[in-house]
């Protein structure tokens, strides 16, 4: 790795009474870069996130912030918190004007005043509040509020920044434009970054690199890209958005290519390098195409006869409910609908390509319908 | 009817010819229980303030008799300071019995657990994850204790309100380690009682209305300073 680490933990636990609500056996975070924890809620994302900006003592473990080794000591403990910086969902301001806010960091740090009032103006500025500077920060709105605890971190030029899900205060709109802003301080700034989210797209706008966390540990680590488009397990593949988690068999290999039975049918998928036996495979229901009962399926597609059992308005496109023998979900624009004139009961093909297919080992507790064929 | 507007007519007489001996004696009830007051919030902050925000075992034993505190009885509490200072108990080489010294540490007993039990729950009520975002910023332990009392304040002015009404009524702590002695430990609370005992009415009058005047300009002085920058 060409950066020097400023991140570096092994074998961390952290627990709350007998619960283990953190236990990560190794992760590393090299300058410069943007790591997001990414999980479902009560993943222990932000628990992680806690013990590695040293605002709570790991049961056991060890981590090494920038290059030395924590000891748990309050004096090591301070100065290494001061060369980070945290921002949490809720803005948590102080009382004083917004100006006070931003300077409180500095402040704790006791920078000269001239350095504050640089540096909170470089900020208020960059956030686009420097109009608020002035005005009491318990009167501002969510979003206003948020870009102050944002600047207030950035103030203080940690060599860390840790956000805790920064926009999930924020209504969708808002959300957006902070993420947007967020993305291009951070782009130009280049803070080694930890990002804690449960959205994905965030993580995709914001990270170069993601850690998935399920029950306290890291499932996957990985390219934001290459998480999302090949999860390790159906867990995984469920959460980054895989809604076809299809049972399945191999039943024969050729290194990376292998033949495959699922209902009935038999193909070959790709990437299927280490696969045995029973096997899921994630088909993301935007891969799904709709064509007429008795129309005709391009080559090499896996076709399935299917009836529609509901159609439910998803965003732009519709998202179809299926029964292919099993459960499946297809996205369908409604110029498709029209065109099959879809509704509930009709008949039709669903159909996706195998090379698309990702594939991950079953797990025994992957909840699914039977395997036929 | 008479008796009343009688006293009421000559205890406004004394205060506004300003009778020395009334005088003498407000003096020294705002002095006894201003440097009482003043001390259980020295020590009453910081206490309560820890113990508000830092977990240990026992913790909850330790807000139950503080808060229990609150309630202490001045007579009792004037009971076992005299024991502690009587000339044969274990403080009395300090011949600190029938001073006003001793009426302070009598008032500082009463006042400290309201101090401390107030402050704690006035820091208990901020939200938890303001200490987090407080050291995320690279707050010292210390910076965060400020911080966190300065979001309290307003909680923290109406614990020193408490704190002084306490003192500044309570008579039993008083009587028992102050004695009542003129121009030494005579304050507003025991003279009141030994002037009524004795029918003067008209001066037991005028002290009681020195004392609410004095219990109110103090309060008044605090809230403001308690409200100076509360904004709509």
């Amino acid at each position: 790795m060409s950066q020097p680490l400023v991140i570096e933990a092994r074998r961390l636990e952290a627990r709350y009474g007998s619960r283990t609500v953190v236990s990560v056996d190794r992760l590393l975070l090299a300058s410069g870069q943007t790591l997001a924890l990414l999980g479902p809620n009560g993943a222990g994302k932000s628990s992680l996130l806690r013990l590695l900006a040293l605002l709570e003592r790991p049961r056991r473990g060890e981590l090494s912030l920038f290059g030395e080794a924590v000891t748990g000591q309050e004096r090591q403990g301070l100065r290494l918190r001061r060369r980070m910086a945290t921002v949490f969902q809720a803005p948590l301001l102080t009382s004083g004007s917004v100006f006070d806010n931003v300077a409180r960091g500095l402040r704790f740090r006791g920078l000269e005043p001239t350095v504050v009032w640089d540096r909170v103006d470089q900020w208020l500025r960059r956030f686009g509040i420097a109009h608020l500077a002035g005005q009491e920060a318990r009167t501002l709105s969510g979003g206003e509020a948020q870009r102050v605890s944002l600047a207030r971190a950035f103030a203080v030029e940690p060599e860390i920044l840790f956000l805790d899900e920064p926009f999930a205060s924020l209504d969708q709109h808002g959300r957006e434009a902070l993420a947007l802003e967020l993305e291009e301080v951070l782009r130009r700034s280049r803070i080694a970054t930890v990002l804690v989210t449960h959205d994905r797209s965030e993580a995709l706008m914001l990270a170069d690199e993601v850690a998935l966390l399920m029950d306290g540990a890291v499932r996957q680590i990985g390219s934001v890209r290459d998480v999302l488009a090949h999860p390790a397990d159906a867990d995984v593949a469920r959460f980054v958005g895989v809604e076809n988690l299809l049972p399945a068999r191999v039943v024969q290999r050729q290194g990376e290519v292998a033949e495959v039975s699922m209902a009935g049918r038999t193909f070959r998928i790709p990437r299927a390098q280490e696969l045995e036996g029973d096997i899921t495979l994630c088909v993301r229901a935007e891969d799904v195409h709709l064509t007429a009962e008795g129309g005709a399926v391009e080559d090499g597609r896996v076709s399935l006869d299917a009836r529609v059992q509901r159609i439910v308005p998803f965003g732009v496109p519709y998202r179809v409910y299926l029964d292919a023998g099993f459960p499946l979900v297809a996205l369908a624009a409604e110029r498709t609908l029209r065109r099959l004139d879809l509704r509930e009961g009709s008949a039709l093909v669903a159909s996706f390509d195998p090379s698309r297919v990702h594939a991950v080992p079953r797990r025994a507790t992957l909840p699914s319908p039977p395997v036929e064929g | 009817m008479d008796l009343l507007l009688d006293g009421l007519s000559h205890a406004f007489a004394l205060i506004l010819r300003g009778d020395p001996q009334v005088m003498e004696i407000m003096w020294l009830s705002l002095r006894c229980s201003g440097l009482a007051t003043f001390l259980a919030i020295l020590a009453g902050i910081p206490l309560g303030a820890r113990l508000g925000l830092i977990r240990f075992r026992g913790r909850r034993l330790v807000l139950g008799v503080i808060n229990a505190g609150m309630g202490l009885p001045p007579v009792a509490v004037g009971l076992f300071v005299s024991i502690f200072l009587w000339r044969s108990g274990p403080l009395g080489f300090l011949d600190l019995m029938y001073s006003p010294a001793a009426i302070v540490i009598a008032q500082v007993i009463i006042a400290l657990p309201v101090v401390t039990g107030l402050t704690a729950a006035a820091v208990q009520q901020l939200d938890p994850r303001l200490l987090l975002q407080l050291r995320g910023l690279g707050a010292s332990r210390r910076q965060a204790t400020l911080q966190l009392l300065t979001e309290a304040r307003y909680a923290l002015f109406a614990a020193m309100m408490a704190a002084f009404g306490a003192v500044i009524s309570e008579v039993g702590a008083s009587m028992m380690v102050g004695g009542n002695l003129l121009h030494r430990t005579r304050v507003l609370t025991t003279a009141t009682v030994l002037e009524t005992g004795k029918g003067n009415f008209d001066i037991a009058l005028a002290l009681s209305i020195l004392l609410v005047g004095l219990t109110f300009v103090v309060a008044m002085a605090l809230t403001l300073l308690q409200q100076r920058e509360r904004r709509p």
